[in-house]
């Protein structure tokens, strides 16, 4: 295999394998890449790669390394690039294609070119530490853990786990939301939101069809567990006598209040991310279809336009006004529905019993945006004026006679 | 010699962690001795002061309480991201232990 590469790369000039970078099929970019790769290796070109491969879309770099169950990244040797085949370890694989299909996702679905918009490469690390049941993004690359084969198993599992942690990493170079109290729960939040939208992408499931689980495939027979999380139901995922029961709250009306501390996951940042994971899935049902359309792009939008101290309320509003501008009016209806259904009342969307018409709620639709009036009026007086625009015509036209 | 292992916070912090316990009149001499010798390096290394969670996002923390035979007691807290050798080495053996 490797023996075919080097001869295309003999006979193929860089310029052209460029040029097959932005192919439109993926087998063909790979192979362009793979091409690349190892004719700088074999020109002995360190200094190309980065140069070659900075701001080329879509061609992140993965590189898993293999911690062998150390704490230790710096002593982890290189499990698999770009430019290897299949390893027979089926971690190295699951990170390596998790982290290319989440690349891709953000690619393709959100025009983002990796973690920092820009190809930054993607590193993964597995086999961390001895039992480990945890997976995280420590600034720079993604970090996974065995599980004890007891609560946990390979977190690499889980593409949703895995694009939850480099979804970190894409919020760290945009808002860079603060690790603690409501800024620190949305950024977790959006963890989720992307990690879950990017196994609805892979597996193309609408909205309705997906199971909004965060971590279900990491889970073990031993224990009764459905996942880490569910966004549809937040405090649903596990309740039994070893676990616990799920704590997070699905409304703020339920709002956890934990100490600011690592014992208080900074005032429960993995706590109160289930107050929005449940506003994005109402909002993503309720615009219907699949989720990684309007409602990821409002979401991801919204990101981008938050800063490192924004709230929920903020947030929130953020993604009103975009679901505005940038869809319709039943986007922006569905949007405030959904947040004020967990508890959080957006600036001039208020209920429809409430309306400043005195309207009464709509009982066959459930309750209604003020937001949702206003459309409604609106489309109301483009319909009047449209008729009577028509009725003209037909009055000119019979002057006309 | 008892030591007692807290873990907290990463991507499943709300979930339930019982403490590990390991006693050093419990096991044999040359672990207990072993046991002795991990907790006198963790001790003579200087941990990282933590601040805050840093850039570090879904990290677990981890904190080791030691209490001497006279009574003694001392903690030593470390976070994913600034795990030191001698924490880490000690880390894996209770690990080992609490396993089975």
């Amino acid at each position: 295999m490797k023996a075919n590469c080097r001869c295309v790369n003999c006979i193929t000039p860089p310029h052209i394998l460029k040029r097959l970078l932005e192919s439109s099929r993926r087998e063909v970019r790979e192979a362009a890449m793979n091409s690349l790769l190892v004719t700088a290796r074999l020109r002995g070109e360190r200094a190309v790669r980065a140069k070659t491969f900075a701001g080329v879309a879509g061609v992140a770099r993965r590189t898993i390394y293999d911690c062998g169950t150390s704490y230790r990244l710096s002593s982890a040797n290189v499990a698999r690039t770009e430019s290897d085949g299949q390893s027979s370890d089926s971690s190295v694989n699951l990170a390596f294609d998790g982290l290319g299909t989440t690349r891709e996702f953000f690619r393709e679905v959100l025009g983002r070119d990796s973690i920092d918009g820009a190809g930054m490469r993607l590193n993964g690390y597995v086999h961390y530490g001895l039992n480990y049941n945890n997976a995280f993004w420590d600034g720079q690359e993604m970090v996974f853990g065995d599980g004890d084969g007891v609560i946990f198993s390979d977190f690499t599992k889980s593409l949703d786990v895995i694009a939850h942690e480099l979804t970190h990493g894409v919020t760290e170079f945009t808002a860079n939301l603060e690790y603690h109290k409501q800024s620190g729960a949305l950024n977790e939040s959006i963890s989720d939101v992307f990690g879950s939208l990017v196994k609805q992408w892979s597996l193309g499931q609408t909205a309705e069809e997906a199971d909004w689980l965060i971590g279900a495939d990491i889970t073990t027979p031993e224990i009764e567990l459905d996942a880490l999380r569910s966004m549809k139901a937040p405090g649903t995922a596990y309740d039994n006598d070893v676990l616990g029961k799920d704590p997070q709250p699905d409304h703020m009306d339920r709002f956890v209040h934990l100490p600011d501390t690592e014992d208080g996951d900074w005032a429960g940042v993995h706590y109160n991310s289930g107050i929005p994971n449940k506003a994005f899935y109402l909002a993503a049902i309720g615009i219907g279809g699949f989720a990684w359309n309007a409602p990821g792009d409002i979401w991801y939008k919204s990101l981008l336009a938050s800063h490192e101290r924004t709230d929920f309320q903020e947030f929130a509003e953020t993604t009103y006004r975009i679901a505005g501008a940038d869809y319709g009016c039943s986007e922006q209806t569905a949007v405030a529905d959904a947040w004020r259904q967990v508890g959080i009342r957006i600036a001039g969307a208020t209920s429809r019993g409430r309306n400043r018409k005195g309207g009464d709620r709509d009982e066959s639709h459930g309750p209604r945006s003020e937001s949702a009036n206003d459309c409604a009026t609106l489309a109301d007086q483009i319909k009047a004026i449209a008729n009577q625009v028509e009725k003209l015509a037909r009055d000119v036209k019979a002057l006309k006679k | 010699m008892n030591i007692e292992l807290t873990k907290h916070g990463g991507l499943a912090a709300g979930i339930r962690r019982p403490p590990v316990c390991v006693k050093s009149s419990d096991l044999p001499e040359a672990d207990a001795t072993e046991l002795r010798r991990l907790v006198a390096a963790v001790r003579d290394e200087s941990l990282p002061i933590n601040a805050g969670p840093g850039q570090v996002r879904d990290g677990m923390s981890y904190a080791i309480a030691v209490e001497e035979s006279d009574g003694t007691k001392s903690e030593y807290r470390v976070s994913d991201g600034q795990m030191s050798d001698a924490f880490a080495e000690l880390l894996t053996w209770i690990e080992r232990r609490s396993k089975g």
